[in-house]
């Protein structure tokens, strides 16, 4: 991928879900160049050494985890913060909080805290948890993120290792919510005492790692906090991010042994890398998606037989063979792949005839013009772009290419001003939390913030699953709540769904324990380098 | 008469020399019109390319991507299939005319404004002076950038930053050969003869003040072809899927390792291009008494790009 | 001299106000709310209102400017949108990376051109002085960033001899770094430097100067060396001069390949990004740093030519 310069874009799209157990496998498939990948590591964990990392971002919005805006930053932030409730792979794990009990009626929870400091020595205290939370719920502090922590009412410290946290209503996301980095623990003395604006560039925080050297757009250097609470980890003694924006030099350096690790590796050096001796390449699941999005409100595509026409005109299997060089699944939903994925919702065969018939029978029958913005610089996104034009150009539909700087066409496409078509780079949009929840009302809730998805979609049998989903802790529910979701969503196609994006990873064979979580980040705690 | 009485050897040392210096004259044709050639050639099948077989440059065709050179693709395929000699073809048609436009309006206002400030002096050779200076105290990629982030992707961006700047190098050199051209004689007497400043400068001191110019057109052109591939090559150049020959090397720079002909090969047409128009621009220098880069007044330079 | 001096000065003032001026209003012309970027587009219009007036952005043009170069002349140049954090400091490291890369290439560029332009000119359209003409026309005409990425792949990739990007933590380990860079961007200005040189010296090896002194029976070695080159230096210190803006074009395109943390990636992100405070400040950077360069150039050259005295 050679994009990803927002990240989970500078809109959050923190889907709130419990991905729970099983749900879609959003394990990490790895294939390597021999070596076993992920989490089984061959031998010992040995502590020592320096981890250096190429990063297609940098955190150069800083390091305050209450705002951060987009995954070049919230990256960073994981290793350095804890939450109560943490994220291992697609589950959701005791953190700062050993443990933690609910009401019966779902809304008073009860969350026992375990001994930690932070990396300046002072004890993780009860006050430090009742601080953060309640900024986290104040949508005036907690400005990207604050839906949320909206439904947070009050937060009490019961004694000095249980914190009390209750809830305006019941909320079924409300344990991925807390878990997510906007939610993450701050030492309160430290936060009131220098600001926010100055805690962003030395930030102190429970984490696994702290920050040595901190330089925006170069490099940032974790070193090992002392204090951790995980006894033995972290095992590295140092991490360096490099940020490295260019694709092809991240694996360039990569190749030449200059760095351990490189994210964001471009589909089309996969299987050299693969290849090449003493590196290995992950192909991970993530919460990211690719999809071409409609204004519906722009005629003809408020039509939608004309949005459905050219869904089967969109030849997804070939894109995938050619563009992403077989990284990557055929979307058949809105939304990615979070916990309620449905994998019995069919997705849109390629079927040029089926779109020719359908166009001439919608408002537009002998086609039409239309523009479709791409993010300028991305070689995938083009490609796609290139041949999506030439395919519906063959149904009638005159596609011009518009290549824009990613920031400014998105925040436009958002508020409604950007023309008739938008697709945005592979990994720029992702769910930051684990549960489908909030990505859903992102996408198909017009007043949830982001005119679901710069697509005006409105459709309030939509909107009233939405709520049932959320008023809900029953897994089951929720799960069939979500399932019609999908399928409405897939027969209006507000967007034409392209495929579930991975996370495409290189690292060399003395990196050890090396994996990437589906929601994006790294586990690097868990990394340590053999010989 | 004279040359009898000069001894024998120094006349074979006059002939010597008299053949060395045909020799270099024609040498010098030779690669004037070599380049002359090469562009002609270039040229001719850009834009005649219908008639020598080559069709649509963005033909797609997936299965046969990312092929190699061969007999049926002599510069290879590239990610979507598309036969890359047709697309070169086809890219010429961009970049000759953006060269050429792109080189000729500047051309055109700078000496027009080089002469006029040069002949006038005053507060307005100073005012243009000042202006030159701080257009060109810019590194030209800076402007361009922010101009195309205004216009939007696309070559009308960079039409227009080209235009905003281009002028000042040829208003800089006109001026400087017009100060010195409006002492001499003729002009001197022009003016006594009662012509108007006008009819003095564009029938008589224009022709002879042009050549600077005339010969820093020719790098001027190489350096707008590379302006627009650099635009191309930061995604900000001829919107896909145009097949400009600098997004021809973007689309390639990934793919350099494991497909080397998709950036190469539009990459050589480039330097090949740039190279023909390099020789044009040598000899016309030969020819009108002029270098290439102009050493007069120590005025040399590359238009600030 | 001094006169000479406060001339110059005096002239580049009003350059130097022009520069101002026109880095603070391009990027004003540009589209695009920053506050609305900066915030998401969540943000409340309120809460872009809020960050509109912290930034000054709802000022009038006119006093945005006048704190504009009020702080610039205290190196005091705001704030980055993007980055939440004080320009000044943020550059501060910058700038020696473009300065270093800089100084490198022009080196490099001298090394190459001076020698090959004295061999071009003293076997004056004989074979050698045809090859080294085409390899000059072969670097002009070559697309920078394609240079580049074919020497990342030799030398880095195939040889091994030198690191791909970046730019390392020690001095040694800058120079390796920046060696690459500084060739491409080094190549990149060499063919204006050879081909002036070249010029150059074939003038002055046809000067009487020179007659006089191969009369005088020096060898034509010292003839060379002495007046030669030293005439080379007045015209590398002026085309040098002339052609700073073209050489930090080069770096600007070259520093994005190669990943250096230098002043010119810094502006093609801040163009992109909307970041208004970050473009001005290094738009005025490098507007002064050409007019300063031309300066010392101007000041060198009248240094060392003792016919210039204006």
């Amino acid at each position: 991928m050679t994009s990803g310069r927002y990240g989970a874009a500078a809109v959050a799209l923190i889907a709130a879900l419990m991905l729970a157990a099983c749900g879609g496998s959003s394990k990490s498939s790895s294939t390597t160049g021999g070596t076993a990948t992920g989490s089984q590591a061959a031998g010992t964990p040995k502590t020592g050494g320096t981890l250096v990392f190429a990063r297609s971002l940098d955190a150069e919005a800083g390091l305050n985890p209450i705002n951060a805006p987009n995954n070049g930053s919230i990256f960073t932030i994981q290793q350095i913060f804890d939450q109560l409730v943490e994220v291992n792979g697609d589950k959701l794990e005791p953190g700062l909080a050993e443990s933690w009990t609910h009401s019966a009626d779902g809304k008073t929870w009860t969350f026992k805290l375990r001994d930690a400091k932070f990396s300046n020595g002072s004890p993780v205290t009860a006050a430090d948890v009742k601080f953060s939370i309640e900024r986290f719920a104040d949508p005036k502090i907690n400005t990207n993120y604050a839906t949320l922590g909206s439904s947070i009412d009050t937060v009490k410290v019961i004694d000095p290792k249980t914190v009390q946290i209750k809830l305006k209503e019941v909320d079924g996301a409300f344990l991925e919510n807390i878990a997510m980095f906007a939610a993450a623990i701050v030492p309160k003395a430290v936060v009131q005492k220098v600001g926010d604006k100055a805690f962003a560039n030395k930030p102190v925080g429970s984490g696994p790692f702290m920050v040595d050297k901190y330089q925006r757009r170069q490099e940032t250097i974790l070193k090992r906090n002392p204090y951790y609470w995980r006894k033995g980890q972290p095992y590295l003694d140092e991490v360096r991010f490099k940020f490295v924006p260019d694709a092809n030099t991240r694996t360039l350096e990569l190749r030449s042994g200059q760095v351990d690790v490189a994210d964001g590796i471009p589909y089309n050096q996969v299987n050299s890398l693969k290849g090449a001796s003493g590196l290995n390449v992950e192909v991970a699941d993530s919460l990211k998606w690719d999809s071409i999005f409609f204004d519906t409100k722009k005629k003809p595509l408020n039509d939608v037989k004309v949005r459905q026409a050219l869904a089967y005109a969109t030849p997804n299997d070939q894109i995938l063979k050619t563009v992403l060089f077989g990284n990557g699944q055929v979307a058949n939903s809105q939304i990615p792949r979070v916990k309620y994925w449905d994998d019995s919702v069919k997705p849109y065969p390629f079927d040029p005839a089926k779109a020719k018939q359908l166009l001439s029978q919608s408002s537009a029958p002998n086609g039409f013009n239309m523009e479709l913005q791409i993010p300028s610089g991305d070689a995938v996104e083009k490609q796609e772009a290139e041949i999506i034009k030439d395919e519906w150009g063959k149904i009638g539909v005159k596609v011009n290419i518009v290549p824009r700087d990613f920031g400014t066409m998105f925040s436009d496409w958002l508020s409604g001003k950007g023309g008739d078509a938008a697709t945005f780079p592979g990994d720029a949009l992702s769910s930051d939390t684990l549960s489908d929840d909030e990505i859903a009302a992102l996408m198909y809730d017009p007043k949830a913030g982001l005119s679901s998805l710069g697509t005006f979609y409105d459709n309030p049998k939509v909107t009233r699953l939405l709520q049932d989903a959320k008023g809900t802790i029953d897994d089951s529910k929720r799960a069939q709540d979500f399932s019609q979701i999908q399928a409405i969503g897939q027969q209006d196609v507000p967007s034409v769904p392209l495929f579930f994006t991975k996370s495409v990873s290189g690292y060399r064979d003395k990196v050890n324990g090396f994996q990437t979580y589906p929601i994006g980040w790294w586990p690097l705690r868990e990394v340590w380098m053999g010989s | 008469m004279s040359t009898d009485a000069i001894p024998a050897a120094a006349q074979g040392a006059a002939t010597r020399l008299r053949r060395r210096a045909r020799a270099e004259r024609r040498w010098s044709s030779f690669t004037l019109w070599l380049g002359v050639g090469i562009v002609a050639f270039i040229a001719f099948v850009s834009f005649a390319a219908p008639l020598l077989g080559f069709h649509n440059p963005n033909e797609q065709h997936l299965l046969d991507a990312l092929q190699p050179p061969s007999r049926a693709h002599p510069m290879g395929t590239d990610a979507l299939g598309r036969d890359i000699l047709t697309r070169v073809v086809y890219g010429g048609r961009i970049d000759l005319t953006f060269a050429f436009v792109t080189t000729i309006v500047p051309f055109a206002l700078g000496v027009l404004l080089g002469c006029w400030a040069g002949y006038r002096g005053g507060w307005l050779d100073t005012v243009v002076n000042r202006l030159v200076d701080v257009v060109v105290a810019f590194p030209f990629i800076v402007l361009i950038l922010a101009i195309v982030t205004i216009t939007g992707p696309g070559l009308k961006g960079a039409y227009i930053g080209v235009f905003a700047v281009g002028w000042a190098l040829y208003a800089r050199l006109t001026r400087g050969e017009m100060l010195v051209e409006r002492e001499k004689e003729y002009i001197l007497a022009a003016r006594t003869l009662g012509y108007s400043p006008r009819r003095i400068v564009l029938r008589h001191a224009l022709p002879n003040v042009l050549r600077a110019s005339i010969v820093f057109s020719m790098a001027d052109v190489v350096l707008n072809i590379l302006l627009l591939s650099s635009l191309s090559y930061l995604g900000l150049g001829a919107i896909p899927p145009s097949p400009e020959w600098g997004a021809l090397v973007a689309d390639g720079k990934d793919l350099i390792l494991t497909n080397w002909w998709v950036a190469t090969m539009p990459g050589l047409v480039i330097v090949l291009t740039g190279i023909a128009f390099s020789l044009i621009g040598d000899g016309l220098a030969d020819r009108l008494g002029r270098d290439f880069t102009l050493t007069t007044g120590g005025e040399a330079d590359a238009g600030g790009r | 001299m001094t006169g000479y001096i406060l001339r110059r000065i005096v002239q580049a003032i009003p350059v130097l106000i022009g520069i101002t001026l026109a880095s603070f209003l391009l990027i004003h012309l540009v589209p695009g709310d920053p506050a609305r970027i900066i915030l998401g587009a969540r943000a409340t219009p309120q809460a872009i209102a809020d960050l509109n007036h912290e930034l000054g952005l709802d000022r009038s043009l006119i006093a945005q400017y006048v704190s504009f170069v009020g702080g610039a002349v205290h190196l005091d140049f705001g704030d980055s949108i993007k980055q939440n954090t004080a320009i000044g400091p943020l550059l501060g490291s910058r700038i020696g990376v473009t300065l270093f890369l800089l100084i490198y290439a022009v080196i490099i560029s001298i090394v190459v051109a001076v020698p090959l332009a004295i061999v071009s000119a003293l076997r004056r359209n004989r074979p050698a002085d045809h090859a080294i003409r085409l390899f000059s026309m072969v670097t002009f005409a070559m697309p920078s960033f394609l240079l580049g990425l074919l020497l990342i792949l030799f030398f880095s990739l195939k040889l091994g001899w030198l690191p791909t990007a970046g730019y390392g933590d020690t001095f040694p380990e800058h120079v390796k770094s920046l060696t690459l860079p500084a060739i491409t961007v080094g190549l990149y200005l060499a063919p204006i430097l050879l081909r002036t040189l070249r010029v150059g010296i074939i003038e002055t090896l046809g000067t009487e100067f020179v007659e006089a002194a191969r009369a005088r029976g020096l060898s034509e070695r010292r003839v060379v060396l002495k007046h030669v080159l030293r005439n080379s230096l007045i015209s590398t210190v002026t085309v040098l001069g002339l052609n700073v803006g073209f050489l930090l074009s080069g770096l600007v395109i070259i520093e994005n390949v190669f990943a250096l943390p230098g002043m010119g990636s810094e502006l093609v992100n801040a163009i992109l990004a909307r970041d208004y405070p970050m473009v001005q400040a290094l738009t005025l950077i490098f507007g002064v740093a050409v007019v300063m360069i031309n300066l010392l150039t101007d000041l060198l050259y009248a240094q060392l030519d003792p016919r210039v005295r204006l």
